[in-house]
Order: structure tokens, then sequence, then C-alpha cells
């Protein structure tokens, strides 16, 4: 039967047996087995690598930053001092030159007829010639009238700073370079993030002294 | 046999699964092929020359279905070499057939990735032998059958196993083979344009 013999060799099949012989040439021929590789097992040691001190790198991280912080603490007033003198400066020229227009503005002249327009334009009165009848009226007429001067100067002056202050505000950028722009941008930027760092610095030594058992907390 | 048992019986073969039918644990534990795998773990060298004649035919068969003529007896060698060197991975010792022909598959594999491309000879240089034509021939047309038929019939018609012989040391069922045999024949035959 040609399966059996395909199948076991039993029986015979002419093809087959050709095909066996045909093909026999290429057929596994005794060899002997491979030189074998000599494996050992050695094993290299173990390092254990060194644990990393994360609290050193912590206390230098903090140092950096605070070093940082303090530079520019110490920059910034000095930057803001600066602008501070230049603003005081101004007020106080504007606050001068709005007493002196007054005051030309109120000044007695004997003979002249000086009439007193609205509150607002009310100043001090040097009073010359008055009767001595009316001098206690005219004292109180010059105190109401030096509160009142002094009240509109002061008003005078504060709507001046104000008005000062916003052209300052509006002129300051125009007047700032834009590399001076930028650093200051920049210094901004430094502060938040080294306070927001700092901040998490404190959070986590709170959090080893928590751990820790409070550290030193007694001896208050 | 249906087309999806067929793919099955591929799968088996390329895959190296062990017979379906279930086997006793006494007759698994009395396998030959798994004492031997113990002692050559266990750093016996004779025992590895003992592996090696029980399946130098098997790993010749499997890669001479892929590989040059020429380039068989290396890679048969570097499939023992890298059996030794993994055997102690191996998790059971009676499926050690299976495990040689993938690794052997394998090694065929890589020869083509790392072979260069090289020229055939002229036709006057070769020295003509009509029985080596007429072998060649019949060779590379077992080659170009499907995988599963072509391994299975150079086992049978080259290397001279059985089929429970090729069944036995490849891990597939008997059934399968015999079905990679017959199919395998038919086809073999058409390609030589012999009748049925």
């Amino acid at each position: 039967m040609k399966e059996d013999y395909l199948w076991d060799k039993t029986g015979n099949d002419a093809e087959i047996e050709r095909l066996e012989n045909a093909l026999a040439a290429f057929a596994y021929k005794k060899t002997a087995p491979p030189m074998l590789p000599t494996i050992s097992a050695n094993v290299l040691p173990f390092k254990k690598e060194p644990a990393r001190r994360i609290f050193p790198l912590v206390c230098a991280a903090a140092a950096c930053l605070a070093f940082v912080a303090v530079g520019f603490g110490v920059l910034l007033p000095a930057f803001m001092n600066e602008t501070t003198n230049r603003e005081s400066a101004k007020t106080i020229e504007s606050v001068r030159r709005v007493i002196d227009e007054n005051s030309k503005q109120n000044v007695y002249e004997p003979g002249v007829n000086n009439s007193p327009d609205s509150n607002s334009k009310e100043t001090e009165v040097s009073v010359a010639g008055k009767t001595e009848s009316s001098k206690p009226a005219a004292k109180s007429e010059i105190v109401k009238a030096r509160k009142n001067v002094r009240q509109n100067v002061q008003s005078l002056v504060y709507r001046k700073e104000a008005k000062a202050e916003r052209v300052k505000a509006a002129k300051a950028e125009n007047r700032l370079t834009a590399e001076e722009r930028y650093a200051y941008e920049q210094l901004m930027l430094a502060l938040a993030v080294t306070s927001s760092k700092l901040k998490l610095i404190k959070n986590k030594v709170e959090g080893v002294e928590e751990k820790t058992g409070g550290g030193s907390g007694g001896g208050r | 046999m249906s087309e999806n048992e067929m793919t099955g019986n591929i799968f088996c073969l390329a895959a190296g699964t062990e017979k379906s039918a279930p086997v006793s644990a006494a007759a698994q534990a009395d396998k030959p092929e798994a004492r031997l795998v113990e002692r050559i773990c266990a750093g016996d060298r004779e025992a590895f020359g003992d592996f090696y004649k029980m399946f130098a035919p098997l790993v010749h068969g499997i890669v001479l279905a892929r590989v040059p003529r020429d380039e068989v007896d290396d890679i048969v060698q570097n499939v023992f070499v890298s059996a030794y060197k993994n055997l102690h991975a191996l998790r059971d010792g009676n499926a050690v057939g299976a495990w040689l022909t993938t690794t052997a598959r394998n090694l065929s594999i890589e020869y083509y990735r790392r072979a260069q491309p090289t020229e055939e000879l002229p036709e006057d240089v070769r020295q003509k032998d009509d029985r080596q034509t007429e072998a060649s021939e019949i060779l590379a047309a077992i080659r170009s059958l499907p995988e599963a038929y072509k391994e299975t019939l150079i086992l049978r018609l080259v290397e001279g196993m059985t089929g429970a012989e090729i069944a036995e040391r490849t891990g597939l069922t008997d059934e399968s083979v015999r079905v990679n045999l017959h199919r395998g024949m038919k086809m073999l035959r058409r390609k030589l344009g012999v009748a049925e």
C-alpha cells in the first residue's frame, strides 16, 4: 500500500523509493558533535549603589535659592527706591508750584478790591487797615481762611499727585528700555519662583521635623 | 481534513507544541530525551553526544528545507551549540524535540538576514551530474511546498524517518504528520508532473 509505505515503509511504492534514492545524497551524514563552549557561571559581584543622599541636595538647593532671594532682595529695593525718590521729588515740586500759584492769586494788596470768588479760590488773606472792632471776627475769618487754604492746597496736591502718578505709570513703561523691561519681568518671575521653592522646602523641612517627633519643639 | 486543521498543523510544527493526546506522567518521565536533557544540564558531556546523535537528522532535515545545501552543516552545528547554551531554560525535557526544531527554524531565518548576496557560477564551471541535477530539482520542488509539508517530506524522503518518528521528534500528532505527508506528496507529484 502506497500510504503505508509513505507512513512507515511497509509494503512498496516505486515512486517514493525513486525519490528516496535520488534525495539520499542530501541526507544527514554522521558527523561529530560540535565543540562545546565552556560556559562558566561567573557572576559579577553585586555593586550596591550608594544611597543617594537627598538631604544635602535639598540643603544646597535651599542655599542657592536663598542666595538668589537675598540678591533680589538687595537689588530690588535699590531699584524701587530710585523710582520712589524720583516720584517724591516730582510731587514736592508740583505741590510747591500749586502753593505758589495759589499764593500769587490770593495775596491781599492794599487799595485793590479783593473779593473772594469761590470756596475753591479762597486763600490766605492778609488783613491790613481793618478797624479794631472787627479784629476778633477778622481773626476767626483768617483762621477759617487758613484752614480752607490748607484743605484746598492739600486736595490740589493730592489731585496733582494722583495725576502725576498716573502720568508716571503711563510714562514709566515708555521710559524703560526693552532690556530694562525684560530684566524687570525676569526679576519678578524669579522672585515668584524663589518664593514658591522656599515654601516647598519649608513644607518639606516641617514635614521632616514632624516625622522625627518635632525636633527641638520644647524649650520655649 | 479541513483547512483549519491544516493551519493548526502548521502552527503546531512552527511552535513545536506537544502532542494533543494525553500522555501519562510515567510515559513522560520515561522519555529518553528528557533523561538526556537532565544529564546534559548536570554537566554530562557524553549525554550531549547521545543527544546530538538522536536529533541531528531531525535538525538537518529542518535546516535543509530552508537554506542552501552548502550551509546546512554549519547551521546544524550552530543549532546544537545554541541548544547546549540554552538547555537549562527548557522547562519540559519531553518537549526538547519541538524546542530544537524551533531553534533550527530561527537560525535558518537568521542565516538569510546575515547572508551576503552571492553570484551563481556560470554553467560551464559547474560540474554537471544528471543525478545531482535531478536530486536538486526534486529538492527545489519540495522546498517550494508549504512549510508544514516540505519539512515533513524532507524528514521522510531525505532523512528516512518514519511518520511515527517524525511525530515523536517534532511533537506533532500522528494524524497531523499523516496528513502532511499525504497532501505534501500529492502536491509534489503535481509539481514534478508525475501522474498520480
